[in-house]
């Protein structure tokens, strides 16, 4: 049994002030101590330095809070329905909803593209995606300073000139790439995408490597998943900057720009 | 007020069994962690409750509908706290300081006009003079100083100036974040601590 009263405690406790005061006591003179456990203890428990603070500087609760979170718990508790509480149809008509739906509305459109198509063929070349992927403003950091240490948040930031789908991959020369932060940009609407670096942070380690870069791919029209993007990288897409890509995923062509954003 | 579960193993269990659909282990986690995810929230809101509640609630949702995703039941309360900061600037509560933040990276500029940021940098500045004046002359104090202190960001630059190689700067950064996280988590006790002592006081008066 560890004599580590951080342990004994334990850190949900710690976190949500609910640390009989007698033990509090102890507490900060256990903390004061050499324990070697405490740091097993906190790393257990995946906290990162960034949480922790956001814990010490959060305000107090509300003298309400009881009443305020039951009436959190009543807002949300549909959402958070038991897959068990529901039928296989139940639980997978959401699921199917949208791509019948986006089906339905690719149909509809592909059907009024051909009625009234341009001769140009411009609205059919930008349907199948063929359009340059948007130019972006991209900047990479953990402020104040543009640095990442294991821990430490890092921000992506980004702006597009067009609306777009972003992700930041990270490739390691042993290894496939590893999606950090994936989203959609709107044009002129700059967005902030963040992940951590510590283990366990997302699920992943940032681990710091000669030759890793750390980039993002920029696609036009459609996303592109992590296995699409693994397989459509060439190795020699870092040695020479190339303006854009047309590739093929699954029967489309899509613009595809690289960013890199950094390299070790 | 809700008993949370008060150990990684209670907290752990209460997991895996809201990870199997349990409604009761659902209702429990949620009612243990919102307060706490509203504290934090509310300062990531700069004090706008009905913002912050509305944060939380979009939060808790999240975790507890992906909550198969969670690999490590343990690390249940990082990954909340993880996903409440993540939500809160993606959604925009901080989006007025986006461009600005956007633009002093351009610029290189690293001043911060977020509240919060800035009360996190300076607990933060604080709590890690506290640290490094609580080491013993030694290596780990060394690595520390030229890191942290002399600002010399590139862990390969520290091993250079102390004639040694990077894992080991690596290894005695790590062990000093490791004292710096344990003072975050003292001052953690001492806010509860202050904050009981004035919730004694007022019933007192």
């Amino acid at each position: 049994m560890s004599g580590c009263l951080l342990r004994q405690i334990g850190i949900p406790a710690l976190l949500a002030g609910a640390v009989p005061e007698a033990q509090a006591r102890q507490l900060l003179e256990h903390l004061e101590s050499d324990c070697p456990d405490c740091a097993e203890v906190m790393a257990a428990a995946g906290l990162d330095e960034q949480a922790l603070l956001l814990v010490l500087v959060a305000p107090p609760a509300p003298a309400d809070v009881e009443a305020r979170v039951s009436a959190l718990w009543h807002r949300s508790r549909e959402a958070i329905a038991s897959p068990a509480d529901r039928s296989w149809f139940g639980r997978r008509w959401p699921r199917l909803v949208l791509p019948v739906a986006g089906l339905a509305a690719a149909a509809a459109l592909v059907i009024a593209l051909r009625l009234a198509a341009p001769t140009d063929g411009t609205a059919e070349q930008r349907l199948k995606g063929s359009a340059p992927p948007a130019n972006a403003t991209l900047a990479v950091g953990a402020p104040p300073a543009a640095r990442y240490v294991d821990g430490a948040t890092v921000a992506l930031h980004y702006g597009l000139e067009r609306a777009g789908w972003l992700r930041l991959l990270h490739w390691r020369p042993t290894g496939r790439p590893t999606t950090l932060f994936d989203g959609r940009a709107d044009a002129a609407s700059p967005g902030q995408g963040v992940f951590g670096t510590e283990a366990g942070a997302l699920g992943y380690r940032f681990e710091r490597e000669p030759g890793a870069h750390l980039f993002v791919l920029i696609s036009s029209d459609r996303r592109l998943t992590e296995t699409q993007a693994a397989s459509l990288l060439d190795a020699a897409w870092f040695r020479q900057p190339v303006p854009w890509h047309m590739l093929e995923s699954q029967g489309l062509q899509v613009g595809v720009r690289m960013e890199l954003v950094h390299v070790e | 007020m809700e008993q949370g579960p008060h150990s990684a193993r209670e907290l752990a269990d209460l997991v895996r069994a809201a990870q199997r659909g349990d409604r009761a282990a659902q209702e429990r986690l949620f009612r243990a962690h919102a307060p706490l995810a509203l504290r934090c929230a509310l300062g990531m809101c700069q004090g706008q409750m009905a913002e912050a509640e509305d944060l939380v609630q979009d939060v808790m949702v999240t975790c507890l509908t992906h909550l198969s995703d969670l690999r490590e039941p343990e690390h249940f309360v990082a990954w909340l706290l993880r996903c409440l900061r993540n939500r809160a600037i993606n959604r925009g509560a901080t989006a007025r300081s986006r461009e600005r933040a956007l633009q002093r990276l351009a610029d290189g500029d690293t001043a911060d006009g977020d509240p919060l940021e800035r009360l996190i940098r300076a607990q933060r500045r604080l709590l890690l003079r506290q640290a490094f004046d609580r080491l013993e002359e030694g290596p780990i104090k060394q690595a520390a100083q030229l890191y942290y202190f002399d600002e010399i960001d590139s862990v390969a630059e520290v091993a250079s100036r102390l004639g040694t190689n990077k894992s080991t700067v690596t290894t005695r950064l790590d062990r000093f974040r490791q004292l710096l996280k344990k003072r975050i988590a003292r001052a953690i006790v001492v806010r509860q601590c202050s904050a009981d002592a004035s919730a004694d006081a007022s019933e007192v008066v």
